[in-house]
């Protein structure tokens, strides 16, 4: 039997409910922010990820920013592995593999309006007097420097990201040059001035793959109180970002269907999911139960839920399964060509990035593990902003 | 008050409230985010607009889903930007679908869609879609209306489009994909507007104002690498000689399907800044539909040789003061290899909101008149 109380209680969250926000979410891809995510960066003999970041600003602005190798590795050797089957020791016996989180961090420098591009391979080092070509920042300071006098990328090095095959996120954070903190502002001194982009490429058997997304980016609000912890939504007095997403909405074509264009190659969409948390300080792995709900065609409606631990990224169909004929993603089980995925992070926010690509239906099976004929990356949609803050804690 | 009483009571308050939210009222969080740009690229609204349709092989397969939890319909036109004698031919073609409450749906454009429950194309087929003819190249634009043909503001649209060269299988394949631009619809002050925005008039011309639909974005960034410059993970992969293209296409921000006139504008690239803080510019007119490689006469700021650096950074507006719309559009990166291997990636241009100089992004009003609704 229900109580008044309960029943006011009840009432109380019905209004509660009403009055969270629904209709607008508050992570950008398309314009500038003050916290970037990266939220797939791949290196391994045949790929390369191209990272870029811009300063918006007229103003010379420093991003700190984190590498996250999310490689999962076996639990006797510690090797980089995919599965059991890389775990075998020289005993022969089989270790586990279990996902991995190792942070390595680097500061970058922009001088006015700059924009900055590096290989994950091989980084960008001070000292140069050229671009890119030559992995060099292009401002170093100095007498060799021909940028503006006072204008410098002194400071700035990037390391390649530690280690071949990697995969990964990247996460830079506009910060106060000296303390390498956010800087303490109040209303429109908050900046929003980074914007970023990444553009994945593989090289292989004469054929060249490329796949490029946006950077998600988190915009201030109106407060910074310039600590180590950020707060991204929650209350409006103590919110310094505004919110992630309370639902991703991702629309793709389901695995196997015939591409409508040519009328003979499947598709195959791949998605990359990185939580709203994180906490690169003390090193917890972040973990963030990923609830999918799954639209077809015929409005028919279907659901899964994974764990995200530090990063997910797979083909779509062995999300929920390892047999991807089986998948609630399986062109052949849903019976239509597209689809509508929304993604809710239950214990908290999720951003992240997709891909398509056309293979050969008579040849591998069409994942990133094997050559893929051509494929695109493209940004998540977004809907409604989460009532319950997120926090990225930095050193 | 009984204990049923209280509960309906309870549930009923809450219900309404989130149905007032829902219709376009959203909290403080929502109006924050209000104050950055209001067109979208990843967000669900009410017109969207995919900047680069093709039928050229490449073809383009549109992806167009209802966000929504009730059926919703669009108004949808294609617009061929091609040009005769140097006029645009703004050959107008417009159909309707319909989505019910979740539906994702999509076509190729050269076959379009029709509505034939015996047919491949599995799924609930939308309404005929007719097929673009061989060789267009323009854009489409999709309108959310009622039943009755009348614009509403639900804001439940979102799309995708995939331009694939696909040719056959170890050929020369190319898939690019982008996110449409959505333009939400204002609704309430409250709404993503912010305080000026106001409810739908339901008459045929959109007003971009940021009362009944969001204003046009003062500009665009537009971040590349310069044209003819190596691609850094090519080269590292196979060699040197590989080469980075970019094609830009853009549209102006307003249309008018009513009277089939061409909006044309004039389109200043300034600053286009390299990686040593130089500053360089350009300009070039847009007239209805524009596709162009960053090779051409306008753009040798933007090539290897003119930016000096492998990447590059560019805002696209209109001139100051010269009361000209602003542009929408998406970019589509060619990367080739020494063995003339190649692939393309598109991006969504990044939308300028800072207003104050140097990058001057001012909103501007505009308008998309629909044809009359009888």
């Amino acid at each position: 039997m229900l109580t008044n109380k309960k029943l006011s209680l009840l009432g109380a969250a019905a209004v509660w409910l009403a009055l969270s926000p629904m209709a607008q979410a508050a992570t950008y891809s398309d314009t500038g922010a003050a916290v970037l995510i990266y939220s797939k960066v791949v290196v391994d003999g045949s790929r390369d990820t191209v990272l870029e970041i811009t300063n918006q600003s007229g103003q010379a602005r420093a991003a700190h920013c984190f590498y996250i190798n999310a490689n999962p590795r076996c639990s006797n050797t510690g090797g980089v592995c995919t599965g059991v089957s890389d775990c075998r020791d020289d005993t022969g016996f089989f270790g586990s593999c279990v996902p991995g989180w190792v942070e390595i961090n680097f500061d970058i420098f922009l001088t006015p309006f700059q924009p900055l591009g590096w290989s994950a391979a091989r980084g960008l080092s001070s000292g140069g007097t050229g671009s890119l070509a030559d992995g060099k920042t292009p401002c170093p300071g100095g007498f060799l420097d021909s940028c503006p006098f006072a204008d410098t990328n002194a400071g700035t090095r990037i390391p390649p990201v530690g280690e071949t095959p990697f995969i990964g996120e990247l996460k830079c954070i506009e910060v106060d040059r000296i303390t390498r903190l956010p800087a303490e502002c109040q209303g429109d001194a908050c900046r929003n001035d980074l914007e970023g982009a990444a553009t994945i490429t593989k090289v292989e058997q004469g054929q060249i793959d490329t796949r490029k997304y946006n950077a998600v980016g988190l915009r201030s609000t109106d407060f910074n109180d310039g600590s180590n912890e950020l707060i991204i939504g929650g209350a409006p007095e103590s919110a310094e970002y505004q919110p992630c997403a309370e639902v991703l909405v991702f629309n793709h074509l389901f695995d196997g269907a015939v591409d409508p264009i040519s009328g003979f190659w499947e598709a195959h969409s791949e998605l990359s999911l990185v939580p709203c948390t994180e906490n690169l300080l003390q090193q917890d792995t972040p973990s963030v139960v990923a609830q999918f709900l799954v639209f077809n065609e015929f409005e028919q409606r279907l659901s899964t839920s994974i764990t995200v631990n530090c990063l997910l990224d797979r083909p779509i169909s062995r999300i929920d399964t390892s047999q991807p004929i089986r998948s609630i993603w399986s062109a052949a089980f849903n019976g239509t060509v597209a689809g509508q995925t929304r993604i809710t992070g239950v214990n908290g926010g999720l951003v992240g990035a997709a891909t398509l690509a056309f293979c050969d239906p008579d040849g591998l099976e069409c994942d990133s593990t094997v050559f893929v004929d051509s494929g695109a990356a493209y940004n998540l949609n977004q809907f409604a902003d989460r009532v319950a803050p997120d926090f990225i804690t930095i050193p | 008050m009984s204990t049923e009483q209280g509960l309906r009571a309870g549930l009923l308050a809450g219900i309404m409230v989130r149905v007032m939210l829902m219709a376009g009222t959203i909290s403080a969080q929502g109006m924050v985010a209000g104050t950055a740009s209001a067109f979208t690229t990843e967000r669900p609204t009410s017109v969207l607009i995919f900047p680069k349709v093709v039928n050229t092989n490449p073809d383009t397969i549109i992806q167009i889903t209802n966000t929504g939890q009730m059926m919703t319909h669009a108004h949808c036109f294609y617009t061929d930007g091609r040009t005769v004698g140097g006029r645009a031919v703004w050959q107008v073609t417009d159909f309707e679908i319909t989505l019910t409450r979740q539906q994702p749906t999509h076509w190729s454009v050269a076959q379009g869609r029709a509505v034939n429950p015996n047919d491949s194309l599995d799924g609930l087929d939308p309404g005929l879609i007719p097929p673009v003819p061989l060789g267009f190249t323009g854009f489409l634009t999709c309108v959310e209306v009622a039943a009755d043909g009348t614009p509403v503001s639900a804001n439940s649209l979102k799309g995708e489009a995939t331009v694939g060269d696909i040719t056959f299988l170890g050929g020369s394949n190319a898939v690019s994909k982008y996110n449409a631009i959505g333009i939400p619809a204002c609704g309430s002050p409250q709404g993503p507007c912010g305080g000026t925005g106001e409810g739908n008039d339901g008459d045929n011309v959109l007003d971009l104002n940021n009362e009944e639909y969001a204003a046009c974005p003062g500009g665009l960034y537009l971040n590349f690498i310069a044209e003819g410059a190596a691609d850094p993970a090519i080269e590292a992969n196979s060699g040197p000689g590989s080469v980075v293209s970019t094609n830009l296409t853009l549209i102006p921000c307003g249309m008018d399907f009513e009277n089939l006139v061409p909006e044309t504008t004039a389109v200043t690239v300034d600053p286009i800044r390299n990686e040593f803080e130089e500053r360089l510019s350009t300009s070039f007119p847009v007239d209805c539909w524009f596709s162009s490689s960053l090779d051409g006469a306008n753009f040798v700021p933007m090539t290897l040789n003119g930016l000096g650096t492998t990447f590059g950074k560019a805002i696209l507006r209109p001139a100051l003061n010269s009361g000209r719309l602003p542009v929408l559009g998406v970019a589509n990166v060619l990367h080739t290899a020494a063995d003339t291997s190649s692939d393309t990636a598109a991006m969504n241009l990044h939308i300028c909101n800072e207003q104050s100089p140097p990058s001057s992004c001012v909103p501007v009003n505009s308008e998309i008149r629909l044809p009359s609704l009888h």
